[in-house]
């Protein structure tokens, strides 16, 4: 990189020999960092013995600059565009929805109809094939199969909750509606982690369960046989939940029972 | 798991490496292997044939990205069918496939770190260092902060082929490594490789028999999903040995011919009486046992 302005002998020295002041010593290593010039300097200033102080201080700097800029979390959860988007359109669904219940003045359960579609399609979105950055390379490492896709999935997942129970109260829907969607939303995205060790398309039978959740929900108050806020309330109900839970932790303990088949005898 | 990895290094494996019985793998109705044995040990083994012989899918199941239907399989003495010791092989393991296809947001340092955290290597640092080491060995550090997208065709190839290597696998699975490469990487692939095959196992494919030649100590030859020859390089040349000549003209007792230069036939089969033999290379064997095999 082009730099302006170059370090002096004397603080290059200063600094290679330790005797540099803090503040002095941490802005020149600002600048090295950036500045090829002054590091060619530098290493023809300080000659190199292994085990030197001036080594160790040298090959924490190179360390900086050919650290990877993005952090490893990241990269394994939102790398790929594919699930940049899945993460962005679980938000951006979510973020939505005050706007279209006043815009449209809709007096269905939108809410509850499509929050939980959201942690679905971030786990059907986990297990699709362009969600790895590294192709069939990932396959035959270690962390292949449910391991790689769990984290991938909880990382896209995860943001929605914050969001949709936020979004909820921004609603001024009671709290039991609020976080009401959370336990069926977990269910949904359980049966497709589950799906995903089958011979069955995670994505097909996410597009398929977010429909039929979706119709069962609004599906009511939409033919007005019953009033807007009842299904809704239903689906908050203890005994919905407790089956939510029921349905979710025994797709996990399934999913679980059947890692074994997620990168090995199915995807390949 | 890294005190196993460096258990791993320190004491190198010694005889048989990847073993395999009847092993059988089949798409539908089409038998991609058919019933494979192989026995392995140190070193490189290239695996030759053509299109469709059922190389790929092979190299996938000694990579473990694929399970066979039949046949029992040994990789480092361990049996990848039981998910635990499946784990721990591909600890161990490195494998570039066919066609990589790595995401091109990445810059080739950031691709080589995610695969060693995908090998759960958790130390950053050693992480890093060893990511710059592999990246090197390939000759890709100038480019190591630009976007894969932004490289060559064969430097992407490197770049998987450094994702590979990370970890220092005592076994590793490659696919056609030297597509895309020039010949100065070919060449600095083969001292990657050898240097890989003073610890472990190297399986590569290649339909190139100059390659199988440069490479590799030991040749399989494979057709429609069975290995139908295996020996050395020098022994694949052997088998054509008083077997080949050249002329100008098509000779009815060669089993296969092809035009060499201008106007000159090069012939595998039964000598002619009269004709003097040529000086056989690994192309002349490796088309004279795929004929004979059929």
């Amino acid at each position: 990189m082009t730099q302006t302005w170059h370090a002096d002998e004397e603080a290059l020295r200063a600094w290679a020999d330790g005797s540099a002041a803090p503040v002095p010593a941490a802005s020149l290593e600002a600048h090295l960092l950036r500045c090829d010039e002054c590091r060619r300097r530098m290493a023809a200033l300080a000659p190199a013995t292994p085990g030197s102080d001036v080594v160790r201080r040298w090959d924490a700097l190179a360390d900086r600059i050919d650290r990877p800029r993005s952090n490893p979390l990241l990269r394994l959860g939102l790398a790929t565009p594919g699930l940049r988007a899945a993460w962005l359109t679980s938000i951006l669904l979510l973020l939505t929805l005050p706007v279209v219940v006043s815009v449209l003045d809709v007096r269905l359960p939108v809410f509850m109809a499509l929050a939980p579609v959201a942690p679905l399609a971030a786990v059907a979105l986990a297990y699709g094939r362009h969600a790895e950055p590294a192709g069939e390379l990932a396959l035959a490492t270690p962390t292949a199969g449910l391991r790689v896709v769990a984290a991938r999935a909880v990382l896209v997942a995860l943001p929605a909750v914050p969001v949709g129970v936020g979004v909820a109260l921004l609603l001024g829907l009671p709290t039991a509606i609020a976080l009401g969607w959370l336990l069926p939303g977990a269910a949904l995205a359980a049966l497709v982690a589950l799906s995903g060790t089958t011979r069955l398309d995670p994505s097909v039978v996410a597009a398929t369960l977010g429909s039929l959740w979706a119709v069962a929900v609004s599906w009511p108050a939409a033919s007005r046989r019953v009033p807007a806020d009842v299904v809704s309330h239903l689906v908050a109900s203890a005994p919905a939940q407790l089956t939510a839970l029921v349905v979710a932790l025994a797709a996990i303990a399934l999913t679980v029972a059947r890692r074994d088949t997620v990168a090995y005898r199915r995807t390949a | 798991m890294s005190t196993t990895r460096t258990d791993a290094a320190t004491q190198a494996p010694t005889g048989t490496l990847i073993s395999a019985a009847g092993i059988t793998k089949a798409f539908g109705s089409q038998r991609a292997v058919d019933h494979v044995g192989l026995t392995l040990g140190r070193g490189i083994v290239g695996v030759l044939g053509p299109n469709g012989a059922g190389k790929t899918t092979l190299l996938r199941i000694l990579a473990t990205v694929l399970a066979p239907d039949r046949g029992t399989l040994s990789l480092l003495g361990l049996d990848p069918a039981h998910p635990g010791a499946r784990t721990e092989v591909r600890r161990r393991l490195g494998y570039l496939p066919q066609s990589p296809r790595l995401y091109g947001g990445f810059t080739p340092l950031e691709m080589v770190d995610y695969v060693a955290i995908l090998k759960e290597q958790t130390d950053a640092a050693r992480r890093r260092h060893e990511a710059v080491a592999v990246l090197e060995a390939v000759g890709l550090t100038d480019v190591m902060h630009k976007r894969i997208r932004a490289l060559s065709g064969g430097m992407q190839q490197r770049v998987a082929l450094a994702s590979a290597l990370i970890g220092a696998p005592e076994l590793l699975v490659l696919d056609e490594p030297a597509t895309g490469l020039d010949p100065e990487q070919r060449i600095a692939l083969r001292s990657v490789l050898a240097e890989t095959s003073h610890r472990g196992c190297v399986v590569l494919s290649t339909h190139n028999t100059a390659e199988v030649a440069a490479l590799c100590q030991q040749v399989l030859v494979m057709d429609r999903g069975r290995i139908c020859w295996s020996g050395t390089p020098t022994e694949l040349a052997g088998e054509a040995e008083g077997r080949v000549w050249e002329s100008d003209v098509e000779e009815p007792t060669a089993l296969r011919s092809w035009l060499t230069g201008p106007g000159t036939r090069r012939h595998v089969g039964t000598l002619p009486d009269g004709a003097s033999p040529a000086v056989p290379t690994v192309d002349d064997g490796y088309l004279l046992v795929t004929r004979l095999t059929r």
